[in-house]
């Protein structure tokens, strides 16, 4: 059925329950998202693309528009929250972002500018987090990682639906681990899958490194939110976990 | 595979929704769960291994390295630190001849843990289960004796040999003072076969209506009411539904949910039947807290008794489902996944647990509490419990009493009730502060809040009340609630994992006189962003110590800023830097000699 919203004053027409963040990208109005992934069950785990609908904080991954539905992207406290849960992301974990395989192609790095963050206003934390070689083809760089739980709900064991990638402990103690037998038996094309999924540079393939030169990759070439607001482009960059 | 794991796996369904009940089992027979363990479960159950050991590591109870013969969890609650607390710690590590945090012994291993339901009597620990309260250096040193003299925590805990499927047994361990007998609680026995005979005779729709007339809403905080719950849920589509008990009391301060499992179960049980016809279902699960495994033999029991009376068996039954420490699992959604064998971990809502509960099918998660409410109000009618009370918050509602006072316990109240009256009821001494519901509400000043009602539009109180006289620091009770978030919060959402850190360092800056005013903006700030970005109530709630005592208590803060430091950054603590490089030092000088 389609119905009205309103984003930031401005009438939109949709599908009734579609999700929030692809309407408003639609409409052209840009809210950056970390763990979302279009066509995929929301995960709601990072915040980021937090706005107000009628008036209270929502993660407009995980709201399905309704009639009548009055959202509000861009007003100042609201910008504010999206961008401080950025910075705490970096705060929380070791981010070198110039030293990174995964520079220019990291999605967190991508919205860090879109959000138009400087230098955190939380203290950084310097957490010692070991790295984890023990895959053939897959080493964890768990110092990035930011538990968005992409890799866990969406890469799994293609013959028995296994989780082949796991968070043990919780809250601050929380680690990314991965199986290593079952990550041994992943076909090639599915470990570039989920190192494509995973946002950040902590899920990386073995052997390879630097393919692409940087200054030339996903985001040196176009913008987080550009490809966010170009259709065509999102599928192309996010479209990954598909089986 | 041991044959020890063979024979666990081989008493449970292959089935993930046994998860917890096989940790535990494998828990208590080995002490950890092993790489071994952890993999044979994962063969039995189709899961990778890792999927095993993400449940696992999830709960406080559930240890996957050794931890020792006996496994003691030491209360860390702050009503314990009021009470000889230190000294209780200190006379374990020295006893157990082991250290808290530390690897532990064979025969011991040493834990602290959040509240385990015992304000009434603290300090107090759990050993394998078994709680011991009023601990003293001295009755540390006998408790541990009888350990090493081979005796087990029940035997030392229980001399006199009383079955552990009798109120006597739970009431010898917990003794908990109950002073009121009700009108709702604690009013005697009833003839519970007759009552749900009664309300079988009538109309599901009646049933819901009645509830709804009463005006009852959830007892366990959120205030949501119960009719209309337990209307979605009957309106949801779907022959499959259940009914849960949420007993995951693990609000600090809170008590009164295990009182009425201990005095009133069958009033509890009842309630859940009389939901269970309501809205068709004819599956129970009762979801205790690990703190309270000491209570499973004796509410079995009592399952067992409604059995025989014929008000359980025949069309619904309940299950017992053993939690293993998680505050978080307080949260239907969470208790869900608990209960499913997962993390604990909140669920995006919509869908609310009344369409997509237990396995995806509709289910109503009621508190302990209103369950035992619901019955009564079967009993008694809908119009005798909506003349209690005021509107919008209508009846009684249960409160535990801990802190500076003369008569911790269990009281019920009936809603409209002010601050004063229940501080003059409980002989309040000398009262500065009241934490009412918790570290997730709202820090009371008695001098401004006195004349305040219990009401879902004011103090609407879950049953957490700890009173504070004017010789406690609140600035350290403020810490340790913060740390309690951190602690606890399961970790899934950005603004509660990282959010709470930040703010629990920003309380410790405070504590050491190191923090400035702006120090106060930032807190007031960040603890706003955690709150409205958060994706479940844990972390809606968790800036709630600071933002409620910096708003009532201002000058704790602004007593302790310091307004220079110097030429350097106020937050700038030499001593402790210069401790970092002694460390930093004494770490390289070996790998330096290579």
């Amino acid at each position: 059925m389609s119905i009205r919203i309103e984003i930031d004053g401005k009438t939109v027409t949709c599908e009734e329950g579609r999700t929030l963040v692809d309407v408003a990208a639609e409409a052209g109005v840009y809210i950056p998202t970390l763990c979302y992934l279009p066509e995929h069950p929301a995960l709601g785990t990072c915040r980021v693309c937090s706005v107000k609908v009628n008036g209270a904080v929502a993660a407009a991954c995980a709201v399905e528009v309704s009639d009548g539905m009055r959202v509000e992207v861009n007003d100042p406290e609201t910008t504010d929250a999206r961008k401080a849960l950025v910075e705490m992301l970096f705060s929380e974990g070791n981010h070198n972002c110039p030293s990174c395989e995964k520079a220019g192609r990291c999605t967190l790095e991508a919205v860090g500018y879109e959000v138009d963050m400087m230098v955190s206003r939380f203290p950084y934390q310097f957490p010692e987090r070991v790295a984890d070689h023990a895959s053939e083809t897959i080493w964890l760089e768990r110092d990035r990682c930011i538990f968005c739980q992409r890799c866990v709900e969406f890469v799994r064991d293609r013959e028995t639906g296994k989780k082949i990638f796991s968070i043990s402990g919780r809250g601050s103690q929380a680690r990314i681990e991965i199986d290593v037998e079952l990550a041994n038996k992943m076909p090639a094309e599915q470990v570039r899958e989920a190192v494509d999924i995973c946002p950040v540079g902590t899920i990386l393939e073995k052997g390879v490194g630097y393919d692409e030169p940087i200054g030339e990759r996903r985001y040196d070439v176009e913008s987080v939110k550009d490809r966010a607001l170009e259709p065509s482009r999102r599928q192309e960059s996010d479209d990954v976990g598909h089986q | 595979m041991t044959s020890g794991i063979a024979t666990i796996l081989n008493r449970h369904e292959p089935d993930r929704t046994g998860l917890m009940d096989i940790l535990w089992d494998v828990q208590r027979e080995f002490g950890y769960i092993s790489a071994e363990s952890a993999a044979g479960i994962a063969d039995r159950l189709g899961l990778s291994v890792e999927d095993v050991l993400e449940t696992a590591t999830f709960y406080h109870f559930f240890h996957t390295t050794p931890s020792g013969r006996h496994r003691i969890y030491l209360s860390n609650n702050v009503i314990a630190k009021m009470h000889g607390y230190r000294q209780v710690y200190e006379a374990l590590e020295l006893d157990t001849g082991t250290r808290f945090g530390g690897p532990g012994s064979a025969d011991f291993g040493l834990f602290e843990t959040a509240c385990i339901g015992l304000s009434d009597h603290e300090p107090a620990m759990l050993i394998d289960g078994v709680v011991f309260t009023d601990l003293t250096p001295a009755l540390v040193g006998e408790i541990i004796e009888g350990l090493k003299r081979g005796d087990s925590p029940a035997q030392i805990a229980n001399p006199a040999g009383l079955p552990r499927d009798d109120v006597a047994y739970v009431d010898a361990l917990t003794r908990t003072t109950v002073h009121t007998s009700g009108p709702v609680f604690f009013c005697g026995d009833t003839d519970y076969s007759a009552l749900l005979h009664r309300c079988l005779a009538m109309t599901p729709e009646d049933v819901i209506a009645t509830v709804s007339e009463s005006g009852l809403r959830g007892l366990g905080g959120a205030g949501f009411p119960t009719g209309n719950k337990w209307k979605f849920c009957r309106a949801a589509t779907g022959d499959e539904k259940y009914i849960i008990c949420n007993a995951d009391e693990g609000e600090p301060g809170t008590f009164k949910d295990r009182a009425l499992l201990t005095y009133s179960p069958k009033q509890v049980f009842v309630g859940m039947a009389i939901a269970a016809h309501g809205v068709g279902a004819r599956k129970g699960i009762l979801y205790l807290r690990g703190e309270y495994a000491y209570l499973r033999d004796y509410l079995a029991r009592q399952l067992v008794e409604l059995r025989e009376d014929g008000v359980l068996g025949d069309g619904f039954d309940i299950r017992i489902q053993l939690g293993a420490g998680a505050y978080i699992c307080g949260d239907e959604s969470a208790l869900l996944e608990s209960c499913e064998g997962k993390r604990g971990t909140p669920r995006l809502k919509p869908p609310f647990p009344v369409e997509n509960g237990f396995l995806g099918k509709p289910t109503v998660v009621n508190n302990v509490e209103t369950f035992a409410a619901a019955s009564r109000i079967m009993q008694e009618g809908a119009g005798w419990f909506a003349a209690m009370g005021v509107p919008g918050s209508t009846g009684t509602r249960l409160i535990s009493v801990a802190g500076d006072c003369a008569a911790p316990g269990i009281y019920e109240v009936e809603w409209g009730v002010t601050l004063r009256e229940v501080l003059d009821m409980i002989g309040a001494d000398n009262p500065r502060a009241v934490q009412i519901s918790g570290p997730a509400g709202e820090m009371l000043s008695v001098a401004a809040d006195a004349h305040r009602r219990f009401a879902y539009d004011d103090l609407s109180c879950n049953g957490s009340f700890m009173v504070f006289n004017h010789e406690r620091d609140l600035i350290d009770i403020v810490g340790d609630f913060m740390q309690f978030f951190v602690d606890e919060s399961c970790g899934i959402c950005v603004p509660c994992r990282v959010g709470n850190v930040m703010l629990r360092q920003k309380v410790d800056l405070v504590a050491a006189g190191r923090a400035v005013r702006s120090d106060l903006d930032d807190m007031v700030a960040w603890g706003g962003i955690v709150a409205r970005t958060s994706r479940c109530g844990l972390g809606v709630t968790s800036p709630n110590p600071i933002l409620t005592t910096l708003k009532k208590f201002p000058d704790i803060y602004s007593a302790r800023l310091r307004e220079r430091n110097g030429g350097l950054l106020p937050s700038f603590d030499p001593a402790a830097e210069l401790t970092g490089y002694a460390q930093a030092v004494a770490a390289l000088a070996p790998q330096e000699s290579l």
